[in-house]
């Protein structure tokens, strides 16, 4: 599998505070890749790392198969483009002379493609209007389109969705599978909104305290999350055998508790449990989401 | 850096501010002018367009540390100084592509007092009656000290994280600079005799004699030894003290630690930059 971003037991302390703790993790060519992590657990550290804002203090990292110790480094920055916490744009300018501005910067010869970004993240028609006077999800959306101004490989999005009202997420959502899908870009997302993040993210990766948790793609975590039917009975051992018996996956919790990873016969099972002298209590439906898998994962204590 | 440089030189074009500041020096260096020509007293001799330089230099001096630190403040506060840093440019480019888009933004306002002051000069006050030495000499100093101040109010500008810290503190250093500059003048303008002929008869037993001179006493108010030295340190490491003082003579030695200054001031502002996390 090709790689856009590989990084090794990368390490960053801010006096004694070690964000960074020897980070290790991969983003495919062509994934987009949920970052998943409470406040503090290092994301937007990472984030600054990879686009040169910071060094790290251990570690390194490939961008484009570029090690970060390698000259080379700042040509490999120039096929990515990142929003970091907030999008970074000039408030006292519009839309289309920050575009221009950005456009300048990374030495392009024209202004040709900006009325199409415009048009893209939906400012086409915000004329004059300075960004000062832009809402929090127009701005959004404005630091997305000048991070794409230099037709980026990969895409670096910090919390984009903070703040926004559910129309705005819905569009971001949206724009950003459209880079994806149209314009093979490679995005990595971090982002708070767990539920939202599972409708675009094709890979995850959790992070708690400055390491990564673990590293899964979609399919991978949908069966970690799959539906399944928690049954409560009397005798867990009797259900045990019964679902032993009729070939049901199960996954035993406590010793009132299995989950069901199947649509079992409830009769057919309550009969077979009556043999072996055990009630069926209750049968009840279970959707584990992102939020209770990350749960499991990180464990629920406070944010920091 | 030379795309770091273009972008800078359009975005000093796009935003107000070079225009405000540009704007004030118009009406501060035209209303002096005007205010000469109207009100002179009859009679007076008028005075040199070139004099008015002085003043347009000390005006220049704080626009340019409110420009400076409102332009690259902007970057910080805004975020986006991250774009630069995110599109490939590494931090020595940025700092040296600010350093020359501000020190540009700095020779347009001086360049537009010049412009403004030989016009008004000549139209009202009858053209420069200094010569062409004295004319090249304040150029050049004043070329040579907006160096030095727009080396100094950059390395405030992108090493102070905080727009409004960064601005207050360089208004403070222009100040600083201006009273500096000025109150070394006039201490080292200072004359060491006083003829004994200015001093009032029943005040005279005050001054201290000059024994082979009786036309002469000492000037209390003279500065001399150690103290004299500091000051005319000071006089030299500071453009507005030079400038204030310009002369036929070139001040070739002001001139020189004014470079001197510039390139350490660069060094520590990339050193510093270099060195910094960026938000």
């Amino acid at each position: 599998m090709e790689y856009i971003l590989k990084t090794n037991c990368l390490t960053k302390k801010y006096k004694d505070f070690a964000a960074l703790r020897g980070l290790t993790m991969s983003i495919p060519k062509g994934s987009i890749y949920g970052f998943v992590g409470k406040n503090g657990a290092g994301k937007t550290t990472l984030i600054r790392l990879i686009c040169g804002l910071q060094d790290a203090d251990a570690g390194e990292y490939e961008l484009f198969g570029v090690k970060n110790s390698e000259k080379d480094i700042f040509r490999s920055r120039r096929r990515m483009g990142a929003i970091v916490e907030t999008p970074s744009i000039y408030l006292d300018m519009t839309a289309e002379d920050n575009l221009k501005q950005q456009a300048d910067m990374l030495g392009r010869p024209s202004y040709e493609g900006i009325d199409e970004l415009l048009h893209l993240v939906g400012l086409k028609d915000t004329g004059k209007k300075r960004a000062r006077n832009f809402s929090l999800g127009m701005r959004q959306r404005l630091g997305i389109a000048i991070a794409l101004c230099g037709d980026p490989d990969f895409l670096v999005l910090d919390e984009p969705i903070n703040g926004l009202d559910p129309q705005g997420i819905i569009e971001i959502r949206e724009l950003i599978l459209t880079l994806n899908r149209e314009r093979k870009i490679t995005v990595l997302i971090s982002s708070h909104i767990l539920d939202e993040l599972s409708k675009l993210a094709t890979h995850y990766g959790f992070i708690d305290h400055g390491q990564i948790v673990r590293e899964m793609n979609a399919e991978e975590l949908e069966r970690a999350c799959r539906k399944c039917i928690r049954l409560t009975v009397t005798d867990v051992r009797a259900l045990a055998m019964v679902l032993d018996k009729m070939g049901i996956e199960y996954k035993i919790t406590d010793d009132h508790h299995a989950d069901v990873y199947a649509k079992p016969i409830l009769s057919a099972i309550t009969r077979e449990l009556d043999q072996y002298g055990c009630d069926l209590i209750s049968a009840d439906e279970r959707d584990e989401s992102l939020e209770s898998y990350y749960i499991s994962l990180v464990g629920g204590g406070s944010h920091e | 850096m030379n795309k770091l440089i273009r972008a800078g030189i359009k975005r000093m074009f796009r935003i107000k501010t070079l225009y405000i500041c540009l704007a004030v020096l118009f009406l501060i260096g035209g209303f002096d002018i005007i205010k000469e020509f109207l009100f002179r007293e009859p009679g007076r001799d008028l005075p040199d367009p070139g004099g008015y330089l002085l003043s347009g230099f000390l005006t220049t001096v704080l626009l340019s540390a409110v420009f400076i630190t409102s332009f690259l403040g902007a970057e910080h506060q805004y975020g986006t100084l991250r774009n630069k840093i995110v599109a490939g440019n590494n931090r020595l480019s940025i700092y040296v592509s600010s350093f020359i888009v501000c020190y540009a933004a700095v020779m347009i306002m001086y360049g537009f007092v010049w412009l403004e002051t030989t016009f008004f000069g000549t139209l009202m006050l009858g053209g420069y009656t200094y010569g062409a030495k004295e004319l090249l000499n304040l150029f050049l100093i004043s070329f040579l000290g907006f160096t030095m101040l727009t080396a100094l109010f950059v390395l405030i500008a992108l090493c102070v994280h905080s727009k409004s810290l960064g601005s207050v503190s360089a208004v403070i250093a222009a100040f600083a600079i201006m009273i500096c500059g000025v109150m070394t003048v006039q201490i080292l303008s200072v004359p060491a005799f006083i003829p004994v002929e200015q001093i009032a008869a029943q005040d005279l037993p005050d001054y201290e004699k000059v024994p082979d001179d009786p036309s002469i006493v000492i000037n209390p108010d003279y500065v001399d030894g150690g103290r004299r030295k500091v000051f005319e340190t000071v006089h030299l490491l500071c453009p507005v003290s030079q400038m204030i003082s310009s002369s036929e003579e070139p001040n070739a030695d002001g001139m020189l630690v004014s470079l001197a200054e510039t390139v350490v001031l660069l060094a520590s502002g990339m050193l510093i930059f270099k060195k910094r996390d960026l938000n």
